[in-house]
């Protein structure tokens, strides 16, 4: 627990990559992906692509997967335990973030 | 490729580590004039003569193993970016300017400023055999000037002729670095004060 509270918050952009990764997918694939789930609101660079795959792996949140089959170019990677215990973490910050700002909003009367 | 110099182009042309935004508007300049790189060595571009077109290129700075490089070209290629060379950390791309089209390499403030802090570092440790060796050379040159303290006049000479000169040129090269990291540290800074991640 205390190994997830250093790494959180993600920055969206690695939220989004790791919540992809929860099947196995290459680089392109992870864009795609996104793309998909953010409804075409983030296209994420290659180098802030291949740099979060870098920074995620070394955090033990995913990992490289052995078979590469289609392309020996092309690495796929797929989340560990301990970045689907990061998600569930983040989620939960999240909503507090999201209950948080929709109650102070009311309660201000900015809100109809 | 030496043989036909109409299609062809050699350039000399010095950019520093902190001009890269500059290399690529040149770079694109070339291309809209039917120039489009083809090779790049130290401070040597190559290009190749062409269809003038609209082209962006985007320089990377990127630390990386040698059996990974395949697999980190294969991402940048699987957007559509063109790989065309690299210059000791330097990777270069390119892609054809198209409305719509995502020109950027980083898509968030945190992995630019990832890039330029490792550019930064790089620099930084680059320094440290300078800082390191000039206190000694400067030493012995003051040693040497010193109003012919040094009883031998061979070693004098080779001192004033070879250890000076190198002391003023490292001298130099050192100012230079340093002014490069503030440069780059300003960069960082001003990408810190934008308000989104």
């Amino acid at each position: 627990m205390n190994r997830i509270k250093k790494i959180s918050p993600l920055t969206e952009t690695t939220f989004y990559i790791l919540i992809s990764l929860l099947e196995p997918l290459h680089g392109y694939g992870i864009m795609q992906k996104v793309i998909n789930l953010s409804k075409g609101r983030i296209h994420l660079g290659p180098g802030t692509l291949y740099g979060a795959l870098g920074n995620l792996v070394g955090a033990g949140l995913i990992i490289p997967k052995g078979s590469r089959e289609t392309n020996p170019r092309r690495k796929i990677y797929i989340i560990t335990e301990l970045g689907k215990e990061l998600i569930k973490y983040e989620i939960h910050r999240l909503k507090e973030m999201t209950q948080n700002g929709e109650n102070l909003l009311h309660e201000k009367g900015a809100v109809d | 490729m030496d043989t036909d110099n109409r299609r062809f182009k050699k350039l000399f042309k010095i950019f520093f580590a902190w001009q890269e935004k500059k290399e690529e508007k040149w770079l694109r300049e070339m291309s809209k004039e039917g120039w489009h790189l083809d090779n790049t060595s130290f401070l040597n571009y190559i290009f190749r003569k062409g269809e003038p077109k609209d082209m962006i290129y985007r320089l990377d700075f990127k630390i990386i193993r040698n059996e990974n490089i395949d697999d980190y070209i294969t991402l940048f290629e699987d957007v559509g970016w063109e790989y065309i060379s690299r210059v000791g950390w330097w990777y270069y791309f390119r892609t054809e300017a198209k409305k719509g089209k995502s020109q950027e390499l980083y898509s968030d403030n945190a992995s630019r400023i990832r890039m330029y802090n490792s550019l930064r570092w790089l620099l930084i440790i680059s320094c440290g055999p300078i800082v390191f060796n000039l206190p000694n050379l400067y030493g012995r040159v003051i040693k040497a000037i010193g109003v012919g303290i040094m009883d031998d006049p061979l070693a004098q000479v080779l001192i004033l002729n070879f250890a000076f000169p190198l002391a003023i040129f490292l001298t130099l090269v050192l100012c230079l670095m340093v002014y490069g990291i503030i440069r780059i540290s300003i960069v960082i800074k001003r990408i810190k004060s934008d308000i989104r991640e």
